[in-house]
Order: structure tokens, then C-alpha cells, then sequence
């Protein structure tokens, strides 16, 4: 910056110097000589630093360049051979010949270089630019002709000087067009380089402008002098232009300037101004100019309409983005709407600000109420806090989403188990705007799970209790069938007498017996959990079921009394007598089995509501009450490590729960270990059975 | 004499085998639970023990690890004799240094043929 204004500075004296003699000293060869010599030198000034320029310049940029300082050479020849030819003939040449034949082959060369400067895109079509071209020129010939330009040099010494003159002022018109065109595409890093070239050519067309104007009228004189040396000043300014310090251009979102486009308009600004100041001196108007007003006029109106046109595409256009907008948001809010999900966007203080009709219904929520009210209600407000505030206040960009399984409550109050996950959106400086909720009502799923997992595990007991009642049985067997392998064995090859023989077979008979229990044990309750056993229901005395039943009992017992006490005259009951009787029997032998060291066994009925009850009271081992809810099922037995050898399945009990729920009775169990059990199991009378059948 | 002891909570069994080993010889005492096998057991009276493993108080194999440690130095003969073939209960008398392992129901020859056996060794 500070080389620029050491050169402006270095510009300016000689400048100033020169205007001072011409100004002061008018119509002296000396002068006229300081003045060429003023001209060539800021001319020479402009050659050089543009020279300098387009040597380190590449592409476009050294063709302008260098065309700029081709210009300024040609300048300072003509400023020479100018001086020259007045210092030799101590006259001032002719001044259309001497000021204008070298500046107007000077200024083409300029004009060219102009074009070649790199150039801004602008929104811009091509026809728009032509027309922008057309309204400075046309607004130029305007004013020149309304300055009487044509008539100046109709008037002038000779037809040469007058065609000279006119040249000049048209290369003078071109530049100023071009000149303008430039600025208006130029670019902003260029543009005070740009300014100070264009500057400094307007100013020599201008003031060549002017001087051939004066010339032609006949006005020499101190203005005159200092108008003839235009060029001086025009080229100081361009070659201070390679002088200022480059700027990087801003980059590739340059604004869109409103006053580029404007620049057109400033030659139809003054030519309006022109039109007034012709009014105002009553000058009349030439045909050049009022062809030029009617061509500017045309031109304006072709402009507005390619402006009109322009906007419409425009709007257009605008509107079928938008109207392709809304069909994407409808599509979007009807995916949205439709979805299988709850959706929901929630504000960073867990306000609900949209949210989707199946969120509403899966919250038992209006989606009026459920927008605006915060998520508290709904989702347990700490856990929700805590979640908001694990993502981080700047996201680094990677997408982060929170998902989990967690209990809500619907408006009802109902709690259910909903699958959520959160997305924070954020905004463009990397803080959170807002979440994006989805919501998915998993009970279902969840109360299914639970179920199999609980299914499962009652498999896998289920399992575990049959492998031991396999293993359990085997011993069992096995156990019985020492006895009848055994003694056969026995039999067959010891030498015996007969009473010994028949009290070996004897144990044979009673171990085969047992077996014999075992297996019809295993099949009835094998045909029962397949629902294959029928009962054969009659009217029964079951009072005469249970004498029968103890009768039997006691032959296998010696050490157990039996206390019997029989409400008389019991009504009938419906019952299968054979499936009673084993009900009977399984109750008496467990009785027996499990009061080793004997002792009183009881045996009641009684009617009991609409059936009638029976039980069967021991004063043996008892049940332990962890035990009792087993008691009655698969496979179950109690064994007390402490106790005597107890012999069975294990299906009794099962099998004999069965059957009374089979026949529409209940069995229940009281006992207390070391004590002794009292189990009681009730059947439907005759009339109350019927009662229910008919009624079912 | 050659003493036998037979533990068997099963009353059948256990008759059956005294009979058996008495006819051929031997003097038997009966056990029918684990507490009272292990007294008789130990009493130093039996060269022999016949052992249910599922017998109740004590099973098989706890008496079996209560026999080997009293008698150290002149160690008693033990048959196990179980309708329960699963290899854990296996595993636990080898472990326990059982002499012969027989399953029910047993062969009244091949138990003949493991007490003579044993009892000559």
C-alpha cells in the first residue's frame, strides 16, 4: 500500500506542474512542448507498471495487461514525434491531428485489453447484456449529439479534420461503453485496480471529448490547455493501478450487489438530465438525437419486458419447487400420520411440540392435549432428563440416537411398556433444537416373553421330575423283583420241603402283587393325564364303599386300629365304584404307610352342603407345609431321609386328585409333622349332580 | 465262622439273602436302616457287609465311607448291591473303595460267587 501512494505522490508533482504551466501560459510552443512531454511521461509511467503487470500476470489477465501497456506506448510515440515536430517547426500542430489521431490508436488497443480483464458471472442473460451494451451507447450518442457534436464538425477547418473528429469521439463512445460494461462485471478483489483503470480512461475520452468539442467551436484558451491534456491525467491513474496490492477474490458465495445493475441505467440517468438542460436553453433538438432517444426508448422497453419475462420464468419456477415441496411434506406427514409408531418431536425442556395420531391413541391422550404438555405424565422425568443430557450440547455431526425398553403411563394411568428411542436434532452451529421421539407399545411382546421363559421353566421342572420318577421307579421295580428273582431262584435249585416251598412262593405272590400295583398305577395315571379314563357313574352308598375300603386295610396291618364313624343315612352320591374304592385305598395305604409305629387310624363321613365328605385322619409322620402344594402333583412323593422305607410310585396322590376333580369333588390336606395328616375329600350327590347337569 | 451282614431296608430283600447265604453256610445278621447297618457293621462281628445303597438315616455310600475309615488296618468286605444303575452313585462307591458292585435284582449264583471270593482273600 504504501509503494501506491509513494508513486501517486511521484505522479502528482509532475502532473501538477505541468497543469500550472498551462494553465498560467497558454498559446507558447513551450507550453505545448512541457505538455507533450507531461503526456508521454505518464504515459511511458503506465507502459511500464502495466508492462510489469502483465509479465507476472497469466492467461486473460496478461492479455489485458499487456494490451493496457501497448496503449501507453503508443501514446508516448505520438507525444513524441508531437513534441518533436513542435520543437522543429516552432509551431502547434493542428490540434484534432496532434491531440487525436495518437489517442485514438491508442485507445482500441486500451478498449481491447479492457475486454480481456477476467470478469465476474453475473445474473445476467445474453440478450440482457447486449441491450445494457445498446442503452450506454445509445445513451452516449445522445448526449453527444444534443452537445451538437455533428454540427461542431460540420463547421470545422476541413472535411478531413471533421472525419478525424468524428472517429475520435466514436472510439471515445466505444471506451466509455466498455468502460461501463467492465465495471459492471467486475470482480470484487479486482475492483479498485479495475476503478483506477477505468478512471483514468474515462477521463481521457471525456476530456478528449471535450477538447475536440472546444476545438471545433473555436474556443482555445486556459480550460482548453488543461482539457488538451487529458491523457496525462487519464494515464497517470492507470499506471498507478498495477500499484495496488492485489486482494485474494472473497471466495465462490459472492453476494449478488444490486448496483452493477444499475450502471446502465446511470447513462439514462443523464441522459434525462441532458434532455432538461436542452429544455431549459430552448435548444432544439437534432435528428441524431431524437433517433437516439427513440432507439433508448425501444431499448427500455425491451428491457422491462425481458425483465418482465425474466421474473415470470422466476416465479415460475418458484412455483413448481414449491409445489414439489408440498407434495414432499404431504407424502412425509402422511408416513408421519400412518406410521406403526408413535412419533413425536420434544423440546429440550421435554414439552411435546408434534407428534403423530398413534402416539395419541397409544397414550389414551387427545393429540390436542398431548402437543404443548411436557413428557412427565407420560414418561418418568428424571430418566428423561438423563437422557437428554447424555447427548452432547455440540454434536461432533455422527449420528447419535438413545434407545431403551422403559415403563409408561398412558392419561388413564395404566402403566405399559414402550420401546423409545431419542435423536437429537441440531442446528447448524451444533446445538440441540430439538429431539425426534419414536415410540413403539412392546407389552405385548414383553407379557409374551414373560410367559415362554415361565413355560420354559415349568417345562424344564417338568422334565427334571420325570427323569427322577424314571429313576425312582427303576429302584422300585428292581427292588420288588429281588424278591420274586430271588426266592424262584431258590426254589429251583435248593432241595426244601414243601411248607417252606409255600412260604417262599408266598413272597413271590406278594412281591409280584406290589409290582402289579406299580404298573397299574403308572398306566392310570398315564390314561388320566390323557383324558382317556371314563368314568362309570352310578348311584352309590358311599358309606358301603368306605367299610369295604377299611375291611381290606386292615388284613394288611396288624399295627393300626381303625375308628370308623359313618353319618347314617347319607344320600346316594354319583360316582364310578371301582375309581372310589382306589381313591379309598390309596388313602388308607399312605395312612398306614406313613405312621410306621402305627396306631389309631380314623375314617369319617359326613354331608357336607350338596356332597358328601369323607376323611381319613392318621397320627403318623405328617407333611411338612413346604411340601403340602406338591403334594398333589406328578411324580411327587415325600421321602423323610429319617423315616422307614416307604414303597410307591409317587403317583398315588396325583392319581387320586384326579379322580375326585373328575367326579366334581375337592381333596384338601391338614397335617402337622409329628402329629399326623387328615385328608378330606368330598363327592357330589346323586340329586346335586343331577341339579348341575340338567342346568348345564 | 464266617460272618455276613445284610443291610436292606426292603424286609423282602433282606430275608431273601439271609436265607440264601444260611443255606449255604454263612451266619447272617440283618440290618433294615443305615443307623443300625453301621452299628452292626462296625461292631468288628462281620467279615462281609451287603449294602443297599438307598437305604434311609444313612444311605450306602456314607456308611461305606464310615466302614472304610474304622477299619484301617483290617479292612471289611463291602458289596453294594443297588437297583439304581446311574453313574454318579457308581462313581461315589469306587471312590468310596467298595470291593463288588451288584445290581438288583441280584443273581443269587453271581453273589454267591463274589462272597466266596471275597471271603477267601
Amino acid at each position: 500500500m504504501r509503494r501506491f501512494w509513494i508513486a501517486a505522490a511521484g505522479v502528482a508533482i509532475p502532473t501538477a506542474f505541468v497543469t500550472t504551466v498551462s494553465a498560467l501560459n497558454s498559446e507558447s510552443t513551450r507550453v505545448d512542448v512541457t505538455r507533450d512531454a507531461g503526456q508521454a511521461i505518464s504515459a511511458l509511467a503506465a507502459f511500464a507498471t502495466c508492462g510489469w503487470l502483465a509479465w507476472r500476470s497469466t492467461g486473460r489477465g496478461r492479455w489485458a495487461w499487456g494490451l493496457i501497456a501497448l496503449s501507453g506506448l503508443v501514446a508516448v510515440v505520438v507525444e513524441l514525434a508531437e513534441a518533436t515536430y513542435t520543437l522543429s517547426t516552432k509551431t502547434v500542430p493542428s490540434l484534432l491531428v496532434a491531440s487525436d489521431y495518437g489517442i485514438a490508436g491508442a485507445l482500441p488497443l486500451a478498449i481491447a485489453g479492457l475486454l480481456f480483464l477476467p470478469r465476474a458471472r453475473r445474473f445476467a442473460t445474453g440478450r440482457r447484456t447486449a441491450l445494457d451494451v445498446a442503452m450506454i451507447a445509445l445513451s452516449l450518442i445522445y448526449i453527444g449529439s444534443a452537445l451538437s457534436l455533428p454540427e461542431l464538425f460540420a463547421r470545422s477547418a476541413s472535411p478531413a479534420d471533421a472525419w478525424i473528429g468524428l472517429g475520435s469521439l466514436a472510439v471515445d463512445f466505444v471506451l466509455l461503453t466498455v468502460v461501463s460494461w467492465t465495471l459492471r462485471h467486475s470482480q470484487d478483489g479486482l475492483r479498485p485496480r479495475l476503478l483506477l483503470v477505468l478512471g483514468g480512461l474515462s477521463v481521457i475520452a471525456v476530456a478528449d471529448c471535450a477538447a475536440v468539442v472546444i476545438a471545433a467551436t473555436g474556443q482555445l484558451g486556459g480550460v482548453h490547455e488543461i482539457l488538451g491534456s487529458g491523457s496525462m491525467y487519464g494515464f497517470a491513474l492507470v499506471a498507478l493501478a498495477p500499484l495496488w496490492p492485489q486482494r485474494e477474490p472473497a471466495g465462490a458465495d459472492e453476494d449478488m450487489p444490486l448496483w452493477p445493475d444499475l450502471i446502465p441505467y446511470i447513462g439514462v440517468g443523464a441522459v434525462a438530465l441532458t434532455a432538461i438542460v436542452i429544455s431549459i436553453r430552448h435548444q432544439p433538438m437534432t435528428g441524431y438525437a431524437a433517433a437516439a432517444a427513440g432507439g433508448l426508448g425501444a431499448i427500455l422497453l425491451g428491457s422491462h419486458l425481458i425483465s418482465r419475462s425474466e421474473a415470470r420464468d422466476l416465479l415460475l419456477q418458484s412455483k413448481r419447487v414449491q409445489a414439489r415441496l408440498q407434495e414432499r411434506e404431504a407424502m412425509l406427514n402422511s408416513v408421519v400420520d400412518h406410521a406403526p409408531q408413535g412419533v413425536a418431536s420434544i423440546s429440550v425442556e421435554r414439552r411435546i411440540t408434534t407428534a403423530n395420531p398413534r402416539l395419541a391413541s397409544m397414550l389414551y391422550a387427545p393429540l390436542q392435549v398431548l402437543i404443548g404438555s411436557v413428557t412427565d405424565p407420560f414418561l418418568p422425568e428424571d430418566y428423561v432428563s438423563r437422557v437428554f443430557r447424555s447427548f452432547a450440547a455440540n454434536g461432533d455431526g455422527t449420528a447419535e440416537t438413545y434407545e431403551s425398553d422403559c415403563q409408561a403411563r398412558r392419561a388413564d394411568g395404566s402403566q405399559f411398556w414402550v420401546h423409545w428411542s431419542a435423536t437429537p436434532i441440531r442446528r447448524t452451529d451444533g446445538s440441540i433444537d430439538y429431539f425426534m421421539a419414536t415410540f413403539e407399545d412392546v407389552t405385548a411382546k414383553r407379557e409374551s416373553e414373560e410367559l415362554s421363559a415361565a413355560n420354559l421353566a415349568q417345562l424344564e421342572k417338568l422334565n427334571r421330575l420325570k427323569s427322577e420318577f424314571v429313576s425312582m421307579v427303576s429302584h422300585e421295580f428292581r427292588t420288588a423283583l429281588v424278591g420274586i428273582q430271588g426266592f424262584s431262584e431258590l426254589i429251583r435249585d435248593q432241595e426244601m420241603e414243601k411248607s417252606e416251598m409255600k412260604t417262599l412262593a408266598g413272597e413271590i405272590f406278594d412281591d409280584s402283587q406290589r409290582l402289579s400295583r406299580m404298573i397299574t398305577d403308572m398306566l392310570d395315571f398315564d390314561r388320566l393325564e390323557a383324558g382317556k379314563l371314563k368314568l362309570d357313574l352310578r348311584q352309590l352308598d358311599i358309606n358301603d364303599l368306605v367299610r369295604e375300603a377299611v375291611e381290606h386295610a386292615s388284613v394288611s396291618t396288624r399295627q393300626h386300629t381303625f375308628e370308623v364313624e359313618l353319618q347314617p343315612g347319607l344320600p346316594q352320591v354319583l360316582g364310578d365304584q371301582d375309581r372310589l374304592t382306589q381313591v379309598l385305598t390309596n388313602l388308607l395305604s399312605n395312612a398306614i404307610k406313613y405312621s410306621p409305629r402305627g396306631g389309631e387310624i380314623r375314617i369319617c363321613t359326613r354331608l357336607n352342603g350338596g356332597c358328601a365328605e369323607v376323611c381319613v385322619i392318621d397320627h403318623g409322620n405328617g407333611i411338612p407345609p413346604e411340601f403340602i402344594s406338591r403334594l398333589f402333583g406328578r411324580y411327587e412323593r415325600y421321602e423323610d431321609k429319617h423315616a422307614g422305607k416307604i414303597i410307591g410310585t409317587g403317583l398315588g396322590l396325583a392319581i387320586t386328585r384326579q379322580i375326585v376333580e373328575m367326579h366334581g369333588g375337592r381333596i384338601t390336606v391338614d397335617s402337622v409333622v409329628g402329629k399326623g395328616s387328615e385328608f378330606r375329600f368330598t363327592v357330589p350327590l346323586a340329586t346335586t349332580a343331577a341339579a348341575i347337569t340338567r342346568s348345564a | 465262622m464266617k460272618r455276613i451282614l445284610v443291610a436292606d431296608d426292603d424286609p423282602a430283600s433282606a430275608e431273601l439273602l439271609a436265607y440264601f447265604l444260611e443255606s449255604k453256610g454263612f451266619e447272617v445278621g440283618t440290618a433294615l436302616d443305615g443307623n443300625r447297618a453301621l452299628e452292626m457293621g462296625t461292631s468288628g462281628n462281620f467279615q462281609l457287609v451287603i449294602l443297599d445303597v438307598h437305604m434311609p438315616m444313612y444311605d450306602g455310600v456314607e456308611i461305606l465311607q464310615f466302614l472304610r475309615k474304622r477299619h484301617m488296618l483290617h479292612p471289611i468286605k463291602v458289596i453294594a448291591l443297588t437297583g439304581d444303575l446311574s453313574q454318579e452313585v457308581h462313581d461315589a462307591l469306587a471312590d468310596g473303595g467298595i470291593d463288588s458292585f451288584l445290581t438288583k435284582p441280584v443273581d443269587l449264583g453271581l453273589l454267591h460267587d463274589e462272597v466266596s471270593r471275597l471271603m477267601v482273600a
